[in-house]
């Protein structure tokens, strides 16, 4: 037993001492600049390594049985298809649908009403949140302090095995800014590489005339805030921007998704109400409730006919980025199955 | 570490603060009376922010971290250098963490987000954290969760705080939170745990509890 376990564990480091520094991020040409400050903070390879085993490892919950990817499948573009709202620990469910993850390096703000204000904090608010991991920061460092594949893989990423919070947060954050989706069909038209059909063409400019205020490109969202005319949902009573800014001009207002990879990241909106494209355009064209904080581009709703619909529609899958969804690098990595295994 | 390159010739001044109520100093979990009951301290904690010295509105000296956490459960003292024949009549430092460093990701040391003071939910440091029990026959036990903080305006909480003092090697700055904890807006609050107005009013109520201790 004790020799297998050192073997693995020497194999395991081979396989991260082989692992040869990768370039991994780069501004796709079309893209604005991003927010997160890259030169203050530069990517580096073994410590997006070490995020991503901390973002597939459920040892970052209370009973080891919840990992970030639980909600956030990379598969799924790293949203949570199927369930409306996310389902946490011991099967609790919470009350927002999670959101994909892609393109944070753009973000200003983290979460559908903004409450996180940089991504290397965001981690704590899945960690400590009862009904998603429920366990307490300060229990997740003593395991990973116990772990031989984490005290090397912190050592390679941090030149010490001293494990603290700042470095975990500060490694799952690298990880996530390597989620860069930039790759869809929509981009390769953009760069000159690729044409759009006559229906795709015919959607993007009804997208230009009555979507691109908001879902503005090439990101496909400003990430502001706003309230795109949804019926109050009785069940959660949540009023988005509101709970952090407490200005009424905030009711019902909740950040605006990309829409890029929406065929992997139904269902749709900050509850997960709708789950086809075609019950959000709609909502665009018949069931928009006004209300004080109702965006002006939506207070009479969108006229769209039913070609225009579905040009719409096509235009919207042309953001599918299947080279981003079955990126091997953004996968599971298959050292956490080795170390875990016959213990 | 910091102190072995001496340029020219330092003095070290040490500053300290230290929690007292109702003229004692305050020790977690003893028993103080309290109005008509008595009133027993979990936590009181707050954060002290770009620590000066100053003479007059000339900056003299700065402490060597940007921010220190005082805990009622660890006695510490911050140590400044001063060039030696300096002078200075006035400290200034911040109570809480300012907006831009609320707004930096994950930080090291005293603001390690683990340390109990960091709003996992929503981003942003408890910039006062005071937890107490009431105890007492008419009232069996009731808390008082005080989590003070928050850097978005209109509720932006960080207080800016001005001492005068007479210069000295060991400066002791006295926490006195009787009257804090017997003013009438406190009183009617017993649990605060996001950034509100009454958290905004609060942090304002406790920056008057430091004063420069005379003893
Ligand atoms: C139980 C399901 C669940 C788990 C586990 C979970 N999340 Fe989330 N995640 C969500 C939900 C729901 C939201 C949206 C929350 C909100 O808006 O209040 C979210 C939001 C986010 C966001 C913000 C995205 C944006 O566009 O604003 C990031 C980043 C994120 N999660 C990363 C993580 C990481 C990293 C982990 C693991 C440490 C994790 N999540 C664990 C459900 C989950
Ligand atoms: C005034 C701003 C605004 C305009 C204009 C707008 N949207 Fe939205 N859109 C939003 C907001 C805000 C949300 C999130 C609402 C929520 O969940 O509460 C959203 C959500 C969506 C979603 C769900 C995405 C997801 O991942 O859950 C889709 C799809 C969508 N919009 C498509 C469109 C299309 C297509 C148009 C044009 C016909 C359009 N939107 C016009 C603001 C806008």
């Amino acid at each position: 037993m004790k020799s297998a376990k050192v073997f693995l564990m020497v194999s395991i480091l081979l396989f991260l001492a082989a692992q040869k520094p990768i370039s991994f991020w780069q501004k796709p040409p079309h893209f604005p600049k991003p927010t997160f400050d890259f030169k203050e903070k530069p990517l580096d390879s073994t410590k997006v390594f070490l995020g991503r085993m901390l973002f597939f490892d459920p040892i970052l919950s209370k009973d080891n049985s919840v990992s970030c990817a639980s909600c956030h499948s990379p598969y799924n573009a790293f949203a949570h298809t199927d369930h409306p709202v996310s389902h946490g620990i011991n099967d609790q469910i919470g009350n927002r649908n999670a959101p994909a993850l892609f393109n944070l390096a753009w973000q200003k703000l983290f979460m559908w009403d903004g409450a996180i204000n940089h991504i290397e904090v965001q981690s704590l608010a899945p960690i400590s949140q009862p009904k998603e991991m429920n366990e307490n920061i300060n229990t997740v460092l003593e395991k990973l302090k116990k772990s031989n594949l984490y005290k090397s893989a912190f050592k390679r990423a941090f030149g010490d095995t001293i494990i603290t919070s700042a470095k975990l947060l500060k490694a799952i954050a690298q990880f996530e800014l390597t989620l860069v989706s930039a790759n869809a069909k929509y981009d390769k038209v953009y760069l000159g590489k690729d044409s759009f059909t006559d229906q795709e063409k015919r959607g993007y400019n009804l997208f230009k005339q009555h979507c691109n205020s908001c879902h503005q490109e090439p990101l496909f969202s400003s990430y502001e805030f706003e309230n795109n005319g949804l019926k109050a949902d009785t069940t959660y009573n949540d009023y988005g921007r509101f709970l952090m800014s407490h200005n009424p001009k905030d009711s019902f207002k909740f950040k605006i998704p990309s829409l890029r990879n929406l065929a992997y990241t139904y269902p749709y909106m900050h509850d997960g109400r709708f789950k086809k494209l075609s019950e959000v355009l709609n909502h665009y064209s018949n069931d928009i409730k006004t209300s004080s904080t109702i965006a002006e581009p939506l207070k009479n709703g969108i006229p769209l006919t039913g070609n225009d619909k579905a040009d719409i529609i096509a235009l919207l899958n042309t953001l599918n980025d299947r080279a981003f969804v079955f990126n091997p690098a953004h996968q599971f990595p298959k050292e956490l199955l080795k170390a875990n295994e016959g213990k | 570490m910091l102190f072995n390159v001496l340029v020219q010739a330092q003095n070290s001044i040490s500053i300290k603060f230290e929690p007292t109520f109702k003229q004692v100093r305050l020790e977690p979990n003893v028993a103080y009376p309290y109005l008509s009951d008595s009133i027993q301290f979990q936590e009181l904690k707050f954060y002290i922010g770009y620590l000066q010295l100053y003479q007059d509105d000339s900056l003299v000296a700065y402490s060597p971290q940007t921010h220190y956490l005082i805990d009622i459960h660890q006695k510490q003292a911050i140590t400044l250098s001063i060039p030696s024949k300096a002078k200075f009549n006035q400290l200034r430092f911040q109570l809480g963490v300012d907006s831009i460093t609320s707004v930096s990701g994950a930080l090291e040391g005293d603001l390690d987000p683990s340390l109990g003071m960091y709003w996992t939910w929503q981003s942003g440091y408890i910039h006062t954290k005071i937890e107490a029990s009431i105890l007492g026959s008419n009232r069996n036990k009731t808390h008082f969760t005080y989590h003070l903080g928050g850097y978005q305006f209109p509720f932006n909480s960080l207080q800016t705080i001005q001492l005068s003092l007479d210069q000295t090697e060991t400066i002791k700055i006295e926490v006195d939170i009787t009257a804090f904890l017997e003013h009438k807006d406190v009183l009617k609050q017993s649990v605060i745990m996001s950034p509100k107005p009454a958290s905004l009013a609060l942090s304002q109520i406790f920056a008057y509890s430091f004063k420069v201790s005379q003893k």
